[in-house]
């Protein structure tokens, strides 16, 4: 096991080197360099632009006046030590920028995911159960319109109509976390978190009904029945722990799709974290951050595959031997 | 049927539609659906009826051509990387990492950012991405035809790799493309709306309906919830449609993947 852990550890080293070259290059193609922008920002500001020497300087302390594979190293040799340079525009350590705006988006995000997986997992659960029956095909449906609803529209509509309807709006000022408020804080994120996970409930729903559908056909399930256990038990000790293999290694290729949609979510319902950060470096054209928040969500998504690999590995046997 | 008339609208908006999308002032301003106008109208008077309909163009435009991109792409790559296998197929799997790392909005945003907004730039990236995603799959298709008799037979008869590739391998996963293609167009089809959203989609004034949801609709969405629930729904309805009419196909044409 020790074996296959550290395999599958050093898989992911020239796939975060790759992540970083591409991060690196990407910035180096862009057409307009964020001095361009600082410069325009100073010409709406009314200051003079930055010319000859100040340039060059500015340059400097970017890094861009070095080749391109220098760049590279010295982007990963700080990156390894979570130094990803500073703000261009707020002259701001990028480290800070995510620090600060992260804890938003885990909460925001590990919200959606509990609630989707408890949610869909149940759902799934009793979907298979009544098979065939009305009821079975109606949840259903419901799920695939889940997996249909634009998270982006179903926010926006979420918040019109709880306003005409209820006279009820999503807070619009954010509040910082505070140990002596905790419901005020983290009831300001029910309804995003609500939001985000409804298309990940409808992807594990429809795959826990189909695993468990598989899995109560073989034998050990039948076995379990002859033997005079309950119908309960039979399903749920033991064909749903082997049905939900599948659906724990989806949700770890979910992690990219679930930090996509918060950016939208944090955007439309005004939540500061790294996807509103980003939007906002976008406008900016501020490279730094931008460069930043790709890296660091790109290691969440490598690092969530890893821990389903290795809880795969753990949970069943059989995938160990090949790796 | 919702398809049907998905297409329908988008092929002959010019008939269908009342009114100009982006004539300003057909009507009185932020005017609640009505006879004359079915929908209601927008700030600045323009018919938002006639704009969902030709947002149908936008959207299916986007939509196919990023498809219909990716799933080449991702048949070119998964095809040599699964069928010549070796360093280069090492090389281009770890390609495919790390652009599944990078959540797609924040590929697309970046490669927005180099390219500038333009339509035919929104189906490159999207196209792009999709094409490296969907390409392990057919990656692992290709390894399991590579190893059937059929493949071995050919090759034992003096047959070159492209020979094989595309007389023998090809038309045995052109079911799988099928059923990427109608499972792609779905996702896709919001993927341009969420970054018209965003402001980084199809440029202004073209309707897109999600641009519609976004600058249109946001600031007057409590004065006029129209401009809102139309958009929304037409998205949704549309993407459901889909998502139905891939699962039915999928299911028809390779019993195999309905698992997922």
């Amino acid at each position: 096991m020790t074996k296959y852990i550290l395999a599958r550890l050093a898989g992911i080293i020239p796939t975060t080197l790759l992540l970083l070259l591409t991060v690196v290059v990407l910035v180096r193609l862009l057409p307009g360099s964020a001095i361009d922008a600082l410069e325009a920002q100073a010409a709406v500001a009314g200051t003079s632009g930055i010319t000859g020497e100040a340039r060059a300087a500015l340059e400097q302390r970017l890094g861009l006046d070095d080749p391109l594979p220098l760049q590279y190293v010295e982007y990963t040799w700080n990156a390894a030590q979570l130094d990803f340079g500073q703000s261009v525009l707020r002259g701001e350590p990028v480290t800070n920028m995510i620090e600060r705006t992260l804890p938003v988006t885990l909460v925001l995000g590990i919200m959606a995911l509990v609630w989707a997986t408890v949610a869909g997992m149940t759902i799934g659960l009793i979907s298979a159960v009544i098979r065939g029956s009305v009821m079975d095909y109606v949840l259903r449906s419901i799920s695939i319109l889940g997996l249909s609803v634009p998270n982006f529209a179903l926010a926006t509509l979420v918040i019109v109509m709880s306003t005409i309807w209820w006279k009820w709006s999503p807070p619009v000022t954010y509040t910082s976390f505070d140990a002596s408020a905790l419901w005020t804080y983290f009831s300001q994120f029910f309804a995003p978190a609500l939001v985000l996970g409804l298309a990940l409930s409808a992807v594990v729903m429809r795959l826990t009904r189909t695993q468990l559908l598989e899995v109560l056909g073989h034998d050990y399930v039948r076995t379990a029945r002859a033997k005079g256990l309950p119908e309960r038990t039979a399903v749920l000790r033991h064909a749903l722990p082997n049905a939900l293999i599948p659906v724990v290694s989806t949700l770890g290729l979910e992690v990219a799709t679930l930090i996509s949609g918060a950016v939208l979510i944090e955007a439309i319902f005004g939540l500061p974290g790294m996807g509103r950060l980003l939007l906002t470096a976008i406008s900016e054209r501020d490279y730094p951050v931008i460069q930043g928040i790709a890296v660091v969500s790109g290691m969440f998504v490598i690092f969530a595959n890893l821990f389903v690999d290795i809880s795969y590995g753990w949970l069943n046997p059989r995938v160990r031997v090949g790796a | 049927m919702v398809l049907i008339v998905l297409v329908l609208s988008a092929t002959l908006a010019d008939v269908v539609v009342p009114y100009d999308p982006i004539r300003n002032n057909v009507g009185p301003n932020l005017e609640g659906p009505d006879g004359t106008h079915l929908f209601g109208t927008d700030h600045f008077g323009r018919d938002v009826f006639s704009r969902i309909v030709y947002g149908a163009r936008t959207s299916l435009y986007v939509g196919m051509g990023a498809t219909l991109l990716g799933v080449l792409a991702a048949t070119l790559l998964g095809a040599v990387s699964g069928y010549l296998g070796g360093k280069l197929d090492y090389f281009l799997q770890r390609f495919v990492d790390v652009a599944q790392a990078i959540p797609p909005l924040i590929f697309l945003l970046g490669v927005l950012l180099v390219l500038g907004p333009r339509t035919e730039y929104i189906i490159l990236a999207l196209g792009l991405r999709t094409g490296l995603s969907l390409s392990r799959i057919v990656r692992g298709s290709v390894i399991d035809i590579k190893a059937e008799d059929f493949v071995e037979a050919a090759r034992s008869f003096g047959a070159s790799d492209a020979r094989i590739l595309a007389r023998h391998v090809l038309p045995n996963i052109f079911a799988l493309i099928i059923v990427l293609v109608s499972t792609t167009i779905g996702g896709l089809i919001v993927a341009e709306a969420a970054l018209s959203f965003l402001g980084f989609g199809v440029p202004p004034p073209t309707p897109s309906w999600g641009g519609m949801l976004s600058v249109d609709g946001r600031i007057y969405m409590l004065a006029a919830p129209w401009l809102l629930i139309a958009p929304a729904f037409a998205l949704t309805l549309v993407v459901f449609a889909t998502n139905m009419f891939g699962d039915a196909l999928r299911d028809e044409l390779d019993p195999r993947l309905r698992s997922a």
